[in-house]
């Protein structure tokens, strides 16, 4: 049996695995294992395991997820979301469906300081659907307005995805990161359109709410000021060299502690909760990371990405098309593996594919968050319907997953944009840097 | 079974304590030597070291406690459409399988920390050896490997 056979072999036993209910890490690292094993021998996997999971978990690059998740965290209990969506609402609440257009852009500023789009939708989840519940929005419109609106946490920057992809394909963090301002915008914007015209359509979906006088408006915004600088000092010292990405998490963390302190918002206890809280999120993404190591070595081992590569090369279809069929793969894997795992199982085998093709590294990571933003929403797996279905106990999980369908147009709308139109992504990295 | 269960969990528990502390010391010496580079032009000498070998203590043993609170990621939908029966054994399985994993990492990741300890590898700025981190690698399965054993021993019983 060929290197390839079996490293074939062993992605389909690894999809075996995740199958049967084993914790995706695992089944990477075992799987990984194994396979090393074969093609090389049993002695040289057994100690490629400890040695490669060691050295990943003692890895300075990787240091910068455990510490932009604490700033996520952090910014969470220093009140910053309530504060943003406070803004958010005084200013867009009297239009038509204006409660659920404030909450797209609160989600889009709080994603400015929380990388995750779970945390995102929690956030805003707890803040806007209950205000919405008051005013009569429509369930279907609240919650998959939040669940829709979450994923922009991982668009714009921070963001743990670009953090994932930049460390595994080694491209800057700061380019990537503000690769993913422009299309967060204009998604953010496509998700305030498809609310308008819902509201539009229906106008019992979502009333107008209480209008602010001007004073108050600007008072919302003043409040947030402080979200703005946490945002400039994090993104902006990071662009321009002035630190390194695990620096700018650290900063970020310390800035959203402080303010935490200086508002008042932040005790002791709250403090601990939150580091322990952050602490099992790196956990569970860093294991993936380190066992997927392993099982990125076997991949190599057996020549699959190159194999995969030339194989590709040799097809008489253009690249477009290609760059479509992985972008399938990723839409297809997405509905039934969570967007974290399914990014590090398959950059390492899909990534040199895009790059001998010619595309650019950056826009690739942008298209890649997108349809990740899509896998977080649909079915089965769709995490950010259960994080809202966990906050909106009353709303059949049916009528949320109803709910994306606008908002999943307003991201295809947005991914196709960036598809044929590049430099909307590499507008700002190609600016600034 | 009971007493076991409780064990492991206190014992994942304190496990996970220590990479709390591993995740403060990340925190702290990150900031420390942030502080110390953009302020007073001192950055914390070996930070990117001591940052790197934090990273293993916060990890590593809060996997374990991770796996109680069921934070580490599965795919479950498929398997609830799968017949009962079938369920029923690919549960027991799939705790095995895993206890092996973590028995392998285990055992080699002592032997890979003992090799440590004997070449006296240390971090080239911070000289802080590299031994030390890899018997908590080490040490952190013993709690994962008690846990798939509790589910594997829970599974069996289960099937009875």
């Amino acid at each position: 049996m060929s290197s390839t056979t079996i490293g074939i072999l062993g992605i389909v036993v690894v999809i075996v695995f995740f199958i049967i209910r084993m914790p995706i890490a695992f089944s990477m690292a075992f799987v990984g294992f194994l396979g090393f094993s074969f093609v090389s021998s049993f002695k040289t996997g057994l100690s490629v395991l400890p040695r490669e999971i060691f050295e990943q978990l003692t890895s300075y690059s990787i240091s910068a997820i455990p510490m932009f998740i604490l700033m996520g965290f952090y910014a969470f209990s220093a009140g910053l979301g309530t504060r943003l969506y406070e803004a958010a609402y005084k200013i867009l609440g009297p239009i038509r469906g204006g409660l659920a257009i404030a909450s797209i852009f609160a989600c889009a500023a709080f994603g400015a300081i929380c990388g995750s789009s779970t945390a995102t939708a929690a956030t805003m989840g707890k803040l806007a659907i209950p205000a919405m519940k008051k005013y009569g929005y429509d369930d279907t419109l609240s919650t998959g307005c939040i669940a829709s609106a979450g994923t922009l946490g991982i668009l714009i920057p921070p963001s743990v995805i670009f953090l994932i992809y930049g460390f595994m394909t080694e491209q800057s963090i700061g380019k990537l990161f503000i690769s993913g301002i422009v299309p967060g915008i204009i998604l953010a914007f496509f998700m305030s359109a498809a609310v308008y015209l819902m509201c539009l359509k229906n106008p019992s979906y979502g009333p107008k709410g209480p209008k602010s006088s001007l004073k108050e408006m600007v008072w919302a915004l003043v409040k947030v000021v402080d979200v703005l600088l946490l945002f400039i000092v994090v993104i902006g010292g990071l662009l321009y060299g002035f630190f390194t990405p695990t620096q700018a998490g650290g900063a970020g963390a310390a800035g959203a502690l402080i303010i935490g302190l200086v508002r008042r918002e932040l005790s002791w206890k709250i403090f601990i909760d939150n580091t322990i809280e952050a602490l099992r999120t790196s956990c569970m993404i860093l294991t993936i990371i380190a066992c997927a190591s392993v099982f990125g070595k076997f991949m190599t081992m057996a020549r699959i990405p190159s194999a995969l590569s030339s194989w590709v090369g040799g097809l008489e279809i253009p690249h477009f098309l290609t760059m479509f069929i992985i972008i399938a793969i990723y839409l297809v894997g997405g509905a039934f593996i969570d967007a974290i795992p399914l990014i590090i199982l398959t950059i390492p085998i899909l990534y040199p594919i895009v790059v001998s093709m010619g595309y650019d590294p950056i826009w690739f990571g942008v298209i890649i968050v997108l349809v990740t933003c899509m896998g977080v929403i649909t079915p089965p797996v769709g995490v950010n319907v259960y994080v809202i279905k966990g906050i909106a106990t009353d709303v059949p999980l049916e009528k949320i997953f109803k709910g994306i369908f606008p908002f999943l147009l307003a991201i295809i709308i947005t991914t196709i944009l960036m598809i044929f139109v590049p430099s909307l992504t590499l507008i700002l990295p190609n600016l600034v840097m | 079974m009971e007493k076991f269960e409780r064990f492991t969990k206190g014992l994942s528990r304190g496990f996970e304590w220590l990479g709390v502390i591993g995740m403060l010391a990340m925190f702290v010496a990150n900031l420390v030597d942030v502080i110390g580079a953009k302020v007073f032009k001192w950055p914390l000498p070996g930070a990117i070291e001591i940052l790197s070998f934090a990273l293993v203590v916060a990890i590593a043993p809060a996997i374990a406690y991770g796996l109680f609170l069921g934070t580490h990621l599965r795919i479950d939908f498929i398997v609830d459409k799968f017949p009962r029966i079938l369920r029923v054994a690919l549960r027991p399985f799939v705790s095995l399988m895993c206890t092996i994993l973590f028995i392998l990492i285990s055992w080699k990741g002592f032997e890979y920390a003992y090799s440590l300890q004997i070449s006296g590898e240390k971090g080239g700025s911070s000289h802080i050896p590299f031994s030390p981190f890899a018997y908590i690698l080490a040490l952190s399965c013993i709690p994962v490997i008690l846990f798939f054993i509790l589910e594997t021993l829970k599974s069996l019983k289960a099937k009875r």
